[in-house]
């Protein structure tokens, strides 16, 4: 049954059951001054805070985090690779929305900022009371990111940043955001191999170990604050702020936990060893990189990829020997087509070692059919080279 | 060829068949539209020296006189409507004002807007080809649903003139304005292309993104013009108007030179006289086409349908087929919407450089693509109307040159009507649109993506009773009012929910499977995709044949293997209707009207096999897919026994009852268009001559928009008018037994002795008059 669109509207306009109306989602004149809320202090009208101090992660001292920005390998550089931040300055941030589409019709309704200070990890959220008090409630937030010199989220790339920059132009607001950290991307290349999907929540239970209890499901959030709108008690929202914090606080957690894990030695099993090395070449940390590779070269079975990467390094630090040294142990362990062919190829260009490179491509080519079938034509073509070169040298 | 060896050859074509006297004994008309000068005007003074030189460079040292008229007005800061047909260079009437305008100000923007994704992308494809762009420092980019990510950022931040479609503009853009600043703080021209299309429901929604759009401009501080393009209907400018809500100037002297036209209006010799069988279509325009592609003619054969599109090619391409002269180096091409964007681009730059000669397609050309010149149309079948038939019949004709037109009838009563009154056709007016913004319905869903956009003041308006239905909203959740202001409160995105057209765009990909591949050849809609490419059907793409393996709708997936069978496929299609529920019963205008949701089934059930050129059909297979339905709203007419309709259809001869009732919905179709303000597909009408649920004869009247759209609650509202009028148009009507304008025309398959428009006349003279001597009657 379909309603009656035009009957509806013809009773509105002559003003048929206007004292029957249900008005739910109507603000009423008295609740525009905006109302006390337990637990929230109200900034402006309609704007409330809470600050919350907590001790800092189990494990990170105060002098742990003031150090951070001069040994991390995520938080930015200077050329010199002195620190670029500084530690207190750094604003963990996340936002609570109204809808997931980003457009111009979702609104932030709770925003969290968290700082480190001094001994403690302090956490400001910011609620809004309701739509018309955008304005104020953006400009506290403007204020807030002011004093931050860099800001870290998870998934705040994609999603997080765009909606702030659109809630600063809806409200006027012409404002730069600072420099960003996504946490969502180094934790992708350390443990996606190992945990597959790496949303927040996934990531807090699988590698910080986390398990929240009776923490309120993403999807019912933006109901809640509908409910808080048409005048339900601040009491439903708790959950949500709740939840909010715990966001917040693992935001640093994972910080830590992703430094660590860099920066441990040797690197713990559990992170994808590889996509870590491409990070850290990624930011600037050839040694480290380097150094990660080579210990999981040494390891049982380190995987092709992970020899060819930490080749191509050698190769470009112009340590030859190294390279050599690198194939030769892993055709001397597994006889595999790729290191042979690397094998050869460096002992043909770069040591001209033509006996030895054309013995190894012989040697590939007498495997079984089944196993060097695609690779004969291109070592077909080598060994015709070599012994070209070999025949050469010989008559010379 | 060269010019006079070509022209030469369709002189002599034309000649040959004026001296043919089977050919002429089938023709009802031979119209010849004398040649036309070219009216030009001088390059404007202020144009950039560059702009002239990039027109230079193309050889364009003037304009027509109607380049010259839009391009006055709109520097003067007056929005235009354009009407001038294919190939008269309408796209240098919006592009000449908006290059000098950006030339001048690089900062300002201008949108583009055409009524398909493939459109506005065959457009980029144009403006990139074209040298009036290389070597200008504008920025042009497309943006819609096949724009890669990486593109969209860049076409946001600078593209300056941007090409898109009213989907991407209300799903994608406007709920997104934020992201859009720079260029809507800046947006100076808005282009509407095509804008004769924009009518019915589809035109309504139109109106409203447009509302949108500007209400945001506004927000930034703009105010842009607005061009309209619009091929020949009854209304341009009033429809321009309505769809941008202010006031145009009109344009409509084509000032481009035409050459000698020639108009033939042919029925296919008859091959039984008993019977009256007469040849088809499709093997005739093939004929015809032939005769003119072996002369050098450059031919577009237009069909009715993607199947015999396919035949037609094939069959030509066939009867051409000679390895020795390399089929007279002659190459011809099917042209439809399934095909991949590449490979219609590469047909429409074969026919613009002349090593494609001939192209047969559906009414897909017939919209503004640049395909270059053609000297020949050869219209496979009336169009369905008198503004497609010239667009069709207008696509043949360069500046001066002569030109032929044949408009071939099929068997069906319209075609031949049309062939028989000849002044008819040519007398007749291009149709008019209509559209109904505040259409409820339409209304509250695009007022939803309106405050999603931006919060309402209480105060403003979007259509009328906005505050009315703003509160509506707010009843039904999704929106709040605080503090004077309505703001969107749901977690939805409400673009998202609202399609502007009827039809889903949910396509079926094609997918090639012979001998293991996996390319994907083509794609189609849904709905077409159960009666054409079932399993076991005969596809033919560009000429090629595939059988069906399997169809998969659920995954929008139909898998084709390369096929050489004989035969093709033509699925017979069976249409019911079934009521679901019954609202309202009202006793009006002496017949009952029943609202309430229906359910409108078009089955598949078999498909005959035709054989290839005999047509003959060979045998018969099952098809077993679901039903394809549509729920809907409906308004029902039942004429009671004993009510003023019931007794005047009783006192009609048994045998025209179901004749008659069947008119009174063609009549319907007709006039009620006019009074609902919309489109003649907006509404659906289906007889029943004994209603199985309400067992009496029964008219459905019914709304073609899932979901309903308003139409029928709106039809019940105008009966009294739709009513009389009808009465009017059938009474007044100069015909003898029925004709497209009023009752259609007469069917001989019916085989009825009785003259059907008479007893319809008879039908709703008896009723209204009874109505009269009643009294007043309420709804």
């Amino acid at each position: 049954m379909s309603l009656d669109l035009y009957d509806r509207l013809r009773r509105l306009k002559e003003g048929v059951d206007a004292a029957n109306r249900p008005q739910a989602n109507v603000a009423s004149a008295s609740s525009r001054a905006g109302r006390d809320l337990d637990g929230w202090e109200q900034v402006a009208p309609l704007v409330y805070r809470r600050v919350t101090e907590l001790p800092l992660p189990a494990g990170a001292r105060p002098a742990d985090l003031t150090a951070l920005p001069s040994r991390s390998f995520l938080l930015p550089r200077s050329q010199a690779g002195a620190a670029a931040v500084d530690a207190a300055r750094i604003g963990f941030f996340d936002l609570e929305t109204t809808g997931l589409s980003g457009g111009a019709g979702s609104y932030i309704f709770l925003f969290g900022l968290g700082r480190v200070t001094g001994e403690s990890f302090t956490v400001e959220q910011l609620l809004l009371g309701d739509y018309p008090a955008e304005p104020e409630f953006v400009s506290r937030i403007v204020t807030l990111l002011g004093e931050c010199e860099l800001l870290v989220s998870y998934n705040g790339r994609a999603f997080d940043s765009h909606l702030l920059s659109t809630r600063f132009l809806m409200n006027g607001a012409r404002v730069e955001l600072p420099a960003q950290l996504d946490l969502l991307y180094p934790a992708r290349s350390l443990y996606r191999s190992r945990i597959g999907s790496c949303s927040l929540s996934d990531v807090e239970r699988e590698v910080l170990r986390i398990e929240r209890s009776l923490d309120v499901p993403g999807f019912l959030i933006p109901g809640l604050f509908f409910d808080f709108l048409r005048g339900a008690d601040v009491a439903v929202l708790e959950p949500v702020a709740a939840h909010h914090l715990e966001d917040i606080v693992s935001l640093l957690r994972l910080l830590l936990r992703i430094e660590a894990d860099l920066a441990g030695f040797p690197p713990d099993a559990a992170i994808d060893g590889y996509q870590s090395a491409r990070l850290l070449l990624r930011r600037g940390f050839p040694d480290r990189a380097r150094a990660l590779l080579e210990s999981l070269a040494e390891g049982s079975s380190p995987g092709l990829h992970v020899l060819f990467l930490l080749s191509r390094l050698y190769a470009r630090a112009g340590e030859i020997p190294a390279c050599e040294a690198l194939w030769r142990r892993e055709f001397e362990r597994t006889g595999s087509i790729p290191a042979g062919i690397e094998l050869a190829k460096i002992l043909e260009h770069r040591r001209r070692n033509h006996e030895e490179a054309l013995s190894i491509v012989e040697q590939l080519l007498d495997y079984p059919e089944k196993r060097v079938g695609g690779w004969k034509d291109a070592l077909r073509h080598r060994r015709a080279r070599l012994q070209r070169r070999v025949g050469g040298n010989r008559t010379r | 060829m060269m010019l006079a060896a070509r022209m030469d050859s369709l002189r002599g074509v034309l000649e040959g068949l004026q001296a043919d006297p089977d050919f002429m004994s089938c023709v009802g008309k031979w119209e010849v539209i004398p040649p036309r000068e070219g009216s030009y005007a001088p390059l404007p003074d202020d144009l950039d020296y560059r702009l002239k030189e990039a027109l230079a460079s193309r050889g364009v040292s003037r304009l027509y006189s109607h380049q010259a008229e839009t391009y006055c007005l709109a520097r003067g800061g007056r929005n235009v409507t354009v009407v001038t047909p294919t190939a008269s260079g309408k796209t240098l009437c919006y592009n000449l004002p908006v290059l000098q305008s950006l030339l001048e100000r690089p900062d300002a923007r201008a949108l583009y807007l055409f009524p398909t994704k493939a459109l506005s992308q065959d457009q980029q494809a144009d403006l990139n080809d074209s040298i009036i762009f290389g070597s200008l420092p504008v920025k042009v980019s497309t943006y819609d649903g096949d724009t890669p990510q990486s593109v969209r950022v860049s076409a946001r931040e600078t593209g300056q003139i941007i090409i898109s479609n009213p989907d991407m503009v209300h799903a994608g853009i406007l709920p997104n304005h934020p992201k859009w600043i720079k260029f809507l703080r800046n947006l100076a021209f808005v282009v509407i292309d095509e804008v004769h299309t924009y009518r019915g429901v589809f035109g309504s929604h139109m109106t409203n993104v447009i509302r949108r759009l500007k209400r945001i401009a506004r927000f930034y501080g703009a105010d842009p013009l607005f061009i309209c393009c619009s091929a020949t209907i009854g209304n341009p400018l009033e429809l321009a108007g309505r769809v941008i809500e202010e006031e145009t100037e009109l344009v409509d002297r084509n000032g481009a030179p035409a050459g000698e036209k020639h108009l033939v209006l042919y029925n296919p010799p008859l091959v039984d006289r008993v019977q009256g069988i007469r040849r088809g279509v499709v093997l005739e325009s093939q004929k015809i086409a032939l005769k003119l592609l072996k002369a050098g003619v450059k031919t577009i054969v237009f069909s009715r349908s993607r199947v015999r599109t396919e035949l037609i090619a094939s069959y030509i391409n066939e009867a051409l087929a000679n390895v020795y002269t390399d089929n007279d180096r002659i190459r011809v091409e099917p042209y439809r919407g399934g095909y991949l964007p590449n490979e219609r681009r590469a047909i429409e730059r074969g026919l613009r450089d002349g090593s494609i000669r001939g192209v047969v397609s559906t009414n897909a050309l017939e919209l503004g693509i640049d395909i270059g010149g053609l000297d020949a149309a050869v219209l496979a079948g009336f169009p369905g109307s008198i503004s497609s038939s010239w667009q069709q019949a207008g696509r043949a004709g360069r500046r001066s040159d002569l030109s032929l037109a044949v408009m071939i009838s099929s068997s069906s009563p319209l075609d031949q009507y049309m062939v028989k009154h000849p002044e008819y056709f040519l007398g007749r007016a291009p149709e008019s649109g209509f559209l109904d913004p505040d259409n409820l319905y339409i209304l509250l869903d695009q007022l939803k993506c309106a405050v999603f956009e931006l919060p309402f003041a209480a105060d403003e308006a979007f259509g009328p009773d906005t505050p009315q239905c703003l509160q509506i909203l707010e009843e039904s959740g999704v929106v709040r009012l605080s503090a004077g202001k309505y703001y969107w409160s749901d977690r939805s995105y409400p673009a998202e929910q609202v399609s502007l057209r009827s039809a889903t765009s949910d396509n079926v990909v094609i997918i090639d499977t012979t001998k293991g591949r996996n390319a994907v050849i083509g794609e189609m809609d849904r709905p077409s995709a159960k009666e054409l490419i079932f399993d076991n059907a005969i596809y033919i793409h560009r000429g090629s044949q595939f059988v069906v393996t399997q169809l998969d709708l659920e995954n929008r997936r139909c898998y084709v293997e390369e096929s050489t069978a004989n035969y093709y496929t033509d699925a017979v299609v069976k249409r019911d209707i079934k009521v679901l529920n019954e609202d309202e019963r009202t006793e009006a205008e002496g017949c009952t009207a029943v609202v309430g949701d229906i359910l409108v089934r078009n089955q598949v059930a078999k498909f005959k096999k035709i054989r290839f050129h005999t047509h003959e059909n060979i045998g018969y297979g099952e098809i077993s897919l679901p039903e394809e339905e549509m729920h809907t709203r409906s308004v029902v007419l039942l004429f009671a026994p004993g009510s003023a309709s019931g007794g005047a259809l009783g006192r009609l001869a048994p045998e025209l009852t179901g004749a008659v009732v069947a008119r009174l919905g063609t009549v319907i179709k007709n006039v009620a268009p006019f009074f609902l303000l919309c489109d003649p597909r907006d509404i659906g009408v289906a007889e029943r001559v004994r209603d199985p649920h309400f067992e009496q004869p029964a008219l459905y009247v019914y709304d073609s928009y899932p979901g309903g759209s308003g139409l029928s609650e709106a039809f019940l509202g105008k009966l009294p008018e739709i009513l009389s009028a009808a009465h009017e148009l059938v009474h007044d009507c100069p015909c003898e037994e029925g004709c497209p304008s009023c009752v259609g025309p007469r069917d001989p398959q019916e085989e009825l002795d009785a003259n059907p428009k008479a007893g319809t006349d008879q039908f709703l003279s008896g009723w209204i008059s009874a109505l009269s001597r009643e009294g007043v009657h309420e709804s």
